[in-house]
């Protein structure tokens, strides 16, 4: 009861935020309100979404993972390079080697994190750059997807828009995981990994998977970008690797660890999202959107911190 | 119980490699001698003169990120600061006929500004300097751009011309004057780092926030001086930049990830140990390392993924953290 009370404080401000600008941008687009928007509007949220999805496990074991950004463009490219090319490009082969592929690469972070003992941020920050030097290398300029399936998930599937069906599969998997002893020992390590560790929880296995589930997420924000842009360019995997840890922050997650929730996340990328939306709707130059863009940055987490203090006073006294 | 003879060299040699970047300096030197011998025209005057003043250049652009991290912080901002510094040295001067000194003048006082309130706010409200920085990164690069519409009128003046070439002199002597600068300034923050009652308040903050506020250090004013220094020292790079790359608006782009490469490599750890000798020898590493990379024709991809293999590969001989075990 008490942590759900929490929970919701943590993400007050970034749900307020996105109702308003949702207000913001249905006064500006009147047809943004109109459900046959409703799949393309999800399909170009999925991606942002689902790495800011991708972010909170890292972020919530009292780490950060920077990579996630750059290993959904891999796995993009690695969908329109490598396996639809090959014959591989049905999503009963496709998405089982794309799952298994971020899980694969969130292990060898977890990995070099828990047991090689590496900051964080050092060893997440080599990923993303060694991710970047192969996206580079298997897509050195930027070039069409051939047609595929995956265009459904920016689109529908039988009848549900595809980027709905994405973010409630791995909001499943999470909610799923709330259940089970992983999910209070993963807060725990967060919050205090000495005092975990004393307690007799599993820093090591739980860190190493915190980044798995990373790397599972991030592969399906791979396939959400693959779904979105039909083409293959090495550059978006930065675009999208700090647009992540900003929903994370702005949603009430904090990085020094064992705070935050899904929905706080979802909100604060559905946030970042109206909000660049809603200054494209209302024609503001292009160059100002960056501008707005930070101030809407600083002004979200120190929002965001001001909610969690109150908090932190309401448990202490 | 007394200690081996073997046990009590291990822990010499590991106090010495913590109190000074030994195995750094050994890496720098032993790619140095790996490029002179298998890269055709690594040690020509030439050359050496390129490997020092982009090392000159990152060394100058993670002064600030050295800080930053000492303090406990991160900054992601220096790009920004770096775009500023090239506007105001070639715009203010080529559109409103503004003396070049004053220019400089006012984008140094502008960064100290901006980076002071990241500070602010980090301190004030507790929050991520991460997520601050970018914040202020994206707000001072789209203000810069709604300003420039993206691109730069100016032409450098002469002089710095000469702070920026290699062939530079300084006072008439033949010695590249973005060299001399630099030395000054390392020699500056050895000094205030390890000598002056300044330099312990800042570590103490760095350490223990807490206890050097218990002990009076106004923990707020050093912060916001971290980051406005940061942000200032930025700026000034990206007046030397715009002598040394003139016309690119993202010259300054790849310095967020290297300077905090440098400080890391270096060896200082956030909030903790460290000093800006150990990120001038990581700037050498990095420089001789990507010089060496390039040297060998590899192509940009296969450079960054070797560059980041290295990163972990030399880091992991010294900058990991510690078992959990030692730490309960």
């Amino acid at each position: 009861m008490n942590s759900l009370g929490n929970a919701a404080k943590s993400y007050g401000f970034a749900t307020g935020l996105t109702i308003a600008l949702l207000v913001v941008n249905i006064a500006y687009l009147p047809q943004f309100a109109t459900p046959g928007q409703w799949p393309s509007v999800l399909g170009q949220l999925a991606p942002t979404a689902l790495i800011a999805m991708a972010t909170l496990p890292s972020v919530v074991s009292g780490g950060l993972d920077m990579s996630v950004g750059p290993l959904a463009n891999f796995i993009a490219i690695l969908y329109s390079v490598v396996l639809l090319p090959h014959g591989f490009g049905s999503p009963w082969v496709a998405v089982p080697i794309c799952l298994a592929v971020g899980l694969a690469v969130g292990a060898v972070n977890g990995i070099v994190v828990a047991i090689l003992r590496y900051q964080p941020i050092v060893a997440t920050l080599a990923a993303f750059i060694i991710l970047d030097g192969v996206n580079l290398l298997l897509a050195p300029t930027a070039k069409p997807t051939p047609d595929n399936w995956t265009a459904h998930l920016s689109g529908t599937i039988a009848g549900v828009p595809g980027g709905l069906v994405l973010i409630a599969a791995v909001g499943f998997v999470w909610f799923a995981l709330g259940r089970t002893a992983f999910h209070r020992s993963l807060y725990a390590v967060g919050g205090d990994a000495a005092a975990a560790y004393s307690a007799g929880a599993r820093v090591t296995q739980v860190r190493i998977a915190a980044y798995m589930l990373g790397g599972l997420f991030a592969s399906v924000a791979g396939l959400a970008l693959t779904g979105l842009v039909q083409s293959v360019d090495s550059s978006y995997g930065q675009l999208y690797a700090l647009i992540g840890i900003a929903a994370v922050a702005v949603g009430g997650a904090s990085l020094r660890g064992g705070v935050g929730g899904l929905v706080g996340v979802l909100m604060g990328a559905c946030a970042i999202y109206l909000a660049q939306n809603a200054m494209l709707a209302a024609h503001i130059d292009i160059l100002w959107v960056q501008v707005v863009y930070g101030g809407f940055l600083i002004l979200g987490v120190v929002a965001g911190a001001l909610a969690g203090t109150t908090r932190t006073k309401a448990v202490v006294a | 119980m007394s200690t081996s003879p073997v046990t009590t060299s291990v822990s010499t040699v590991v106090g010495f490699q913590r109190r000074y970047p030994a195995l750094q300096v050994i890496i720098a030197v032993a790619l140095f001698g790996y490029g002179a011998t298998t890269v055709d025209g690594f040690t020509s005057q030439s050359s050496v003169y390129s490997v020092l003043m982009l090392t000159a250049l990152l060394g100058l652009a993670s002064v600030g990120q050295t800080l930053v991290v000492l303090a406990g912080g991160i900054d992601f901002s220096i790009p920004a600061f770096i775009l500023l510094g090239q506007t105001v040295t070639l715009q203010l001067p080529a559109e409103s006929h503004w003396p070049v000194g004053v220019a400089i003048g006012l984008g140094v006082l502008l960064g100290l500004l901006a980076g002071g309130v990241s500070g602010w706010i980090c301190h004030r409200f507790g929050v991520e300097s991460l997520v601050v920085t970018l914040g202020m990164s994206a707000l001072v690069t789209g203000a810069v751009q709604v300003w420039t519409k993206g691109y730069f009128t100016g032409t450098p003046p002469e002089w710095l011309l000469n702070i920026a070439s290699a062939a530079g002199t300084t006072f008439g002597l033949p010695f590249p004057p973005l060299l001399a600068i630099w030395i000054v300034v390392a020699l500056v923050a050895a000094v205030v780092l390890h000598r002056t009652a300044t330099g312990r308040r800042f570590y103490a903050v760095g350490t223990n926030p807490r206890a050097a506020s218990f002990s009076l250090v106004p923990v707020g004013r050093y912060r916001v001086w971290v980051y406005a220094l940061s942000a200032a020292l930025a700026v000034l790079v990206g007046v030397c930049l715009a002598g040394f790359a003139s016309g690119d608006p993202n010259a300054g782009s790849p310095y967020l990830f290297e300077s905090l490469a440098a400080v890391v490599i270096g060896g200082s750890t956030f909030g903790g140990r460290g000093d800006y000798s150990r990120t001038v020898v990581g700037a050498f590493v990095i420089v001789l390392l990507s010089t060496i990379l390039i040297g060998k024709g590899l192509s940009e991809s296969a450079q960054q993924i070797v560059y980041g293999v290295m990163i972990l590969v030399i880091v992991g001989g010294y900058g990991r953290e510690r078992h959990l075990r030692n730490r309960v």
